[in-house]
């Protein structure tokens, strides 16, 4: 299998060292290596946003920050965190294991891979660098709604184009996933055969294919409304703003499925070894990402209720939206049943597995109260919607990577992490997790609304509760991090199964992986 | 490893795929508008003259049925504008003609052009207001100061849904963009 010329073009032989090692790399494990180490620097950026947002919320009044930075700072902690944390961190994650787990020696397009990731850095310091700009960064929020985002100062053909590269380096990878999972798969592993991580991804890289390019369109419209008399969403010019709204949802809805579909198939990796047990009912697991993939690209008119639909729009995303809960409902059962009678036990990336299914479920709900038409026309944006997808994005999305970092660690390097550390990573992060988005359901249902500086005094008591749970989750975080640099430094070692008996090929090569793993296929 | 050749094949097809869904953006524009027309959540059909629907039945109209008909005025731009309507609701027979009139003044001290955008709520009534005569069909320029009347014509068709007995047209006054 490895026996080609392009393989061993690109695996034989000293490779570079110091810096020009990583910018030249066509090597999988270096790039998931970039892709994570990038993906934390971003988080990190994005949660001392986060931070600042809480710290003016912490009591009524305005405090610290000016209005205008503060909704800055609204938008640009959404555009960092998606685009720049959680997506880089599960093409990281893909990067790291997709090969391994498949049995492939490296991904099927290594070169296009480092263009992927070497994108993204450029991508980012156009998008960080509008906060010095005149007129400041973007502050319309995330979704980018004209007309309010076309008053963006001068930054705002940099927040254009730097979205542009970013989903130009999404797709590349998103392609670069299909190609090596379609082709590269070790003799005798059959799609129905493959882990639940590798089945995840490769439906999110057909999301990724589908919706990116549509979000690129979207931008670029604005941009030649602004600059070139174009009037697609101008409604002095014959346009209409709220068509931004169906163009930017039909990317929008399937991008949050972008965001958890990796981590359910994480979810799916770490159960099973913990419990013991193979995943209970592999093919339903299968069949709903697949189904909730299907439904993620007809649900997207449910962010617009309040825009003014007719009934029978209404009716049809709203139910619709309910049917996700059917296939997310069957996921969650599968992850229940596996642990049903399992031998049970719970290091770090299990605690953070089945926390993951606890609070994902949660926002779940929230979610299911917010396709409801009627009771949607009375939360849209209140903090009851910040809520929601805050659980589903922090301890769903977030924990999922997170909990994957810690399964996957010791193969990495090669080094157990310190357990004690990431028990007490594990316990802040969850209480201080539930401190900071709980409360937010009660504002959200006393009405307060999002993407606001200052607010009414009877909010006060749950924003500072709100507050405190940020800056702890904030600051566990910090924990994380050092547990992190333990492990790279050193450490008891990892065996090659690193776990008890876990399943899949990526346990059968020595910790840590050597630089090229499978030149010679296994057999599955 | 299957041949280099079902990667390139596959590398052209997904990146096809991706190219297609660029143009689909741009697609789901005129779409939008022809899922609108279809629909009859046409907005565009009341920037233009048109008959009233449902005359046939004329003889069947409902005399002791009365919709009450309410104007509302907006412009984004209050600076440059003074924009109301000179009454604030009426009470219309279906398949009648209605008349009213609207006040706009151009406060800047040069000449302008306004372009007006009229909706109409609730979606239901969309395809059951025509209108004869509005001055939402073409730019109005003003003078430096003026004050206009804008008179309006509107039939409300007799099919109506029997369930909507409030009708509300609304107007959204712009500065014409220049050139």
């Amino acid at each position: 299998m490895s026996e080609t010329t392009q393989a061993r073009e690109h695996h034989d032989g000293p490779h570079a060292t110091g810096i020009r090692r990583w910018l030249t790399t066509t090597n999988h494990k270096d790039i998931g290596t970039l892709y994570l180490v990038f993906s934390l620097v971003m988080f990190l950026v994005g949660g001392t946003m986060a931070l600042i947002i809480r710290s003016e919320l912490f009591q009524p009044g305005l405090q610290l920050v000016d209005p205008h930075f503060f909704n800055q700072m609204t938008t640009m902690h959404a555009l960092v965190m998606i685009f720049g944390a959680l997506m880089p961190a599960f093409v990281g994650l893909a990067n790291w294991q997709i090969p391994l787990m498949v049995g492939a020696p490296d991904m099927a397009l290594p070169r296009m891979n480092n263009w992927s990731f070497w994108i993204l850095p450029p991508a980012f310091l156009l998008l960080l660098a509008t906060l010095f700009m005149p007129g400041g960064a973007p502050a319309g929020g995330w979704t980018l709604y004209p007309p309010l985002i076309l008053q963006t100062g001068d930054a705002f053909p940099l927040v254009v184009f730097s979205l542009h590269l970013l989903g130009a380096s999404s797709i590349l990878g998103a392609i670069n996933i299909i190609v090596t999972i379609t082709n590269m798969r070790a003799p005798g592993m059959g799609f129905m055969k493959m882990p639940l991580f590798v089945w995840t991804w490769l439906i999110t890289a057909y999301l990724l294919i589908g919706a990116m390019p549509v979000l690129a369109g979207a931008i670029t419209m604005l941009l030649t409304d602004r600059y070139f008399g174009t009037s697609f969403f101008l409604a002095a010019g014959g346009g209409d703003p709220v068509m931004f709204q169906h163009i930017f949802w039909f990317f929008g809805h399937p991008e949050v499925y972008i965001l958890i579909l990796p981590a359910f198939g994480i979810i799916s990796q770490v159960i099973p070894t913990f419990a013991r047990k193979p995943l209970f009912g592999y093919t339903s697991m299968v069949v709903a990402t697949s189904a909730i993939a299907f439904l993620s690209y007809i649900v997207w008119a449910h962010h617009m209720f309040t825009t003014g639909m007719p009934q029978a729009g209404m009716l049809f995303f709203m139910i619709s939206t309910m049917f996700i809960a059917v296939p997310t409902g069957v996921k969650i059962f599968n992850w229940l049943a596996t642990l049903w009678r399992g031998s049970i036990s719970f290091e770090t990336p299990m605690l953070f597995a089945i926390a993951f299914v606890v609070l994902f479920t949660i926002g779940g709900f929230s979610g299911l109260m917010l396709a409801l038409v009627p009771a949607d026309i009375e939360y849209h944006d209140t903090y009851f919607v910040v809520a929601h997808f805050h659980y589903v994005l922090v301890p769903g999305a977030i924990f999922g990577v997170i909990a994957g970092v810690y399964y996957w660690l010791p193969k990495w390097t090669g080094h157990m992490y310190d357990e004690t550390l990431g028990k007490w990573h594990f316990w802040l992060s969850t209480i201080f997790v539930n401190v900071l988005f709980f409360p937010q359901h009660f504002l959200g249902l006393a009405s307060m609304p999002r993407r606001i500086p200052d607010y009414s005094v009877q909010f006060t008591e749950f924003n500072m509760i709100s507050t405190i749970g940020a800056f702890g989750f904030g600051l566990s975080q910090l924990l994380f991090v050092w547990m992190l640099i333990k492990c790279v430094k050193g450490g008891s070692r990892a065996s090659a199964e690193v776990w008890d008996q876990p399943q899949g090929l990526e346990w059968t090569v020595p910790s840590p992986a050597p630089y090229h793993t499978f030149e010679t296929a296994p057999r599955v | 490893m299957k041949a280099r050749g079902g990667n390139r094949r596959l590398v052209l097809t997904l990146g096809g795929a991706a190219a297609g869904m660029f143009a689909f953006a741009y697609l789901l524009a005129p779409l939008y508008e022809v899922f609108c027309e279809l629909t009859g959540l046409d907005s565009e059909r009341l920037s233009r003259a048109s008959e009233p629907a449902g005359l046939a039945q004329a003889a069947e109209i409902d005399q002791n049925r009365v919709v009450k008909v309410e104007f509302l005025t907006h412009t984004p731009n209050p600076a440059a504008w003074d924009f109301e309507p000179g009454e604030l609701s009426i009470e219309v027979t279906p398949g009648r003609a209605a008349e009213t009139r609207f006040w706009a003044r151009n406060l800047l001290q040069h000449d302008v052009i306004s372009v007006t955008r009229p909706a109409v709520r609730p979606i239901e009534a969309v395809s059951h207001v025509s209108k004869q005569l509005c001055f939402c069909f073409e730019e109005q320029p003003f003078a430096a100061g003026e004050r206009r009347e804008l008179p309006v014509r509107f039939t409300i068709d007799p099919d109506l849904p029997a369930h909507v007995d409030t009708v509300t047209l609304a107007y959204t006054l712009f500065t014409a963009q220049p050139g």
